[in-house]
């Protein structure tokens, strides 16, 4: 019986956490690419997936997020398209980030977890920051990852070669 | 039912409904994000690449390429690096040729034109067959995953193409025909030198349009 209980104060715990309603006009994910001869930045708004809040208790909260690849859109197809090539949205159409936990370290959170992404799965963990005001919450990171890291061939242009590094910008705006 | 029956059961569906409050990961197993969906053909493809690859297209009448929509991306993909690497080597010989052009054009060194006439000739045919190339594998690449109405490195390429194809393609006949008619021998390499000065600026514009613009 004291296991029933145990179990019981559990799952009074858990179901604490609600899903969050992600707004998909005033959220984006983005990625900004360099190279020697100029810089650009891709967009995608279509964010899906869940987003379990505990306003209470926000390291019990859970993410898990996609985005289809196609959707990004960096204001010229062709790149885009160069894109899609390189991590082969055929065969990977998504990339997607699965938290495991949240902790929380002096007066910031991180999140940790698993971001899947050509194929390739690595272990993050991102600071992040989020603001509740009534029933709205703003979540912000920003990050960088190595396109090496994911098994992708750096797209060049005149010989020369992207930058392999790219820097991750999520901005997420949801209703409670 | 007995006691220890109910609790078994109460502690299940507690234990499940716990799972599943706590864990998105274990319902989002069961969606199809990593599932490859079938790539079709873009919308708004230009033009000429619809005569070409469209659903009606000539390519695909005479079944010419890849089986697949995937193995023709990848095919696009060699072309277009192949594209670039012509394109560097045809501008490269293009500077050249406007060079030996203009001086020859310019006429007041014998030496010079006995010397580097063969040369240039030579050159013409080697830019015109790189140049053709390189276009070549551009306009018979399979179309892309995306085509856009927005105004961007890609488009300031095409219609800068536009000029440079143009006046590649006149530049040889220009040549010939003063070869051949003496009379119009002078406007006629008039008109081939513009058309050579017109095409080697088109082609270095282009070369930093695509390189600079976003």
């Amino acid at each position: 019986m004291r296991k029933l209980i145990a179990i019981l104060f559990l799952q009074l715990v858990f179901a604490q956490g609600v899903s969050v309603a992600i707004d998909l006009e005033e959220s984006f994910i983005s990625y900004d690419g360099k190279h020697p001869a100029h810089n650009w930045t891709g967009i995608s708004q279509e964010i899906k997936g869940s987003f379990i809040f505990d306003k209470d208790q926000p390291i019990l909260s859970s993410v898990d997020l996609y985005v289809p690849v196609f959707s990004f859109d960096s204001r010229n197809s062709n790149r885009d398209s160069n894109m899609l090539d390189v991590i082969e949205d055929y065969f990977y159409p998504s990339v997607s980030f699965t938290s495991s936990s949240i902790t929380k370290e002096k007066d910031q959170y991180y999140i940790n977890g698993v971001i899947f992404f050509h194929g390739i799965k690595k272990e993050l963990r991102l600071p992040v920051n989020f603001i509740v005001d009534n029933d709205i919450i703003v979540v912000d990171t920003n990050f960088d990852i190595n396109l090496s890291d994911y098994n992708i061939k750096r797209p060049s242009l005149l010989t020369i070669k992207m930058r392999d590094q790219i820097k991750i910008t999520f901005h997420l705006v949801g209703q409670i | 039912m007995s006691m220890k029956i109910k609790s078994i059961t109460l502690v299940i569906i507690i234990f499940f409904s716990t799972i599943k409050a706590q864990s998105v990961v274990f319902q989002e197993n069961y969606d199809n994000r990593f599932t490859p969906q079938e790539i079709g053909l873009p919308e708004n493809m230009p033009y000429v690449k619809s005569i070409i690859w469209g659903k009606e297209g000539v390519f695909r009448k005479l079944d010419i390429g890849p089986d697949t929509r995937i193995e023709e991306l990848q095919l696009r993909r060699k072309m277009l690096k192949h594209h670039q690497w012509i394109g560097i080597l045809t501008l490269a010989g293009l500077a050249y040729q406007y060079d030996v052009g203009k001086k020859l054009y310019d006429g007041d060194d014998d030496e010079y034109w006995d010397s580097h006439y063969d040369r240039h000739k030579a050159m013409g045919y080697f830019t015109y067959a790189t140049y053709m190339t390189g276009a070549s594998l551009s306009i018979f690449a399979p179309p892309a995953r995306k085509y856009d109405d927005n105004f961007s490195s890609i488009k300031f390429h095409r219609a800068m193409a536009v000029i440079h194809f143009s006046t590649m393609m006149a530049q040889p006949f220009l040549a010939k025909k003063a070869v051949e008619d003496g009379k119009r021998y002078n406007d006629l390499m008039d008109a081939h030198l513009k058309a050579g000065t017109v095409a080697f600026f088109a082609l270095s514009l282009d070369a930093l349009g695509i390189t600079f613009f976003k």
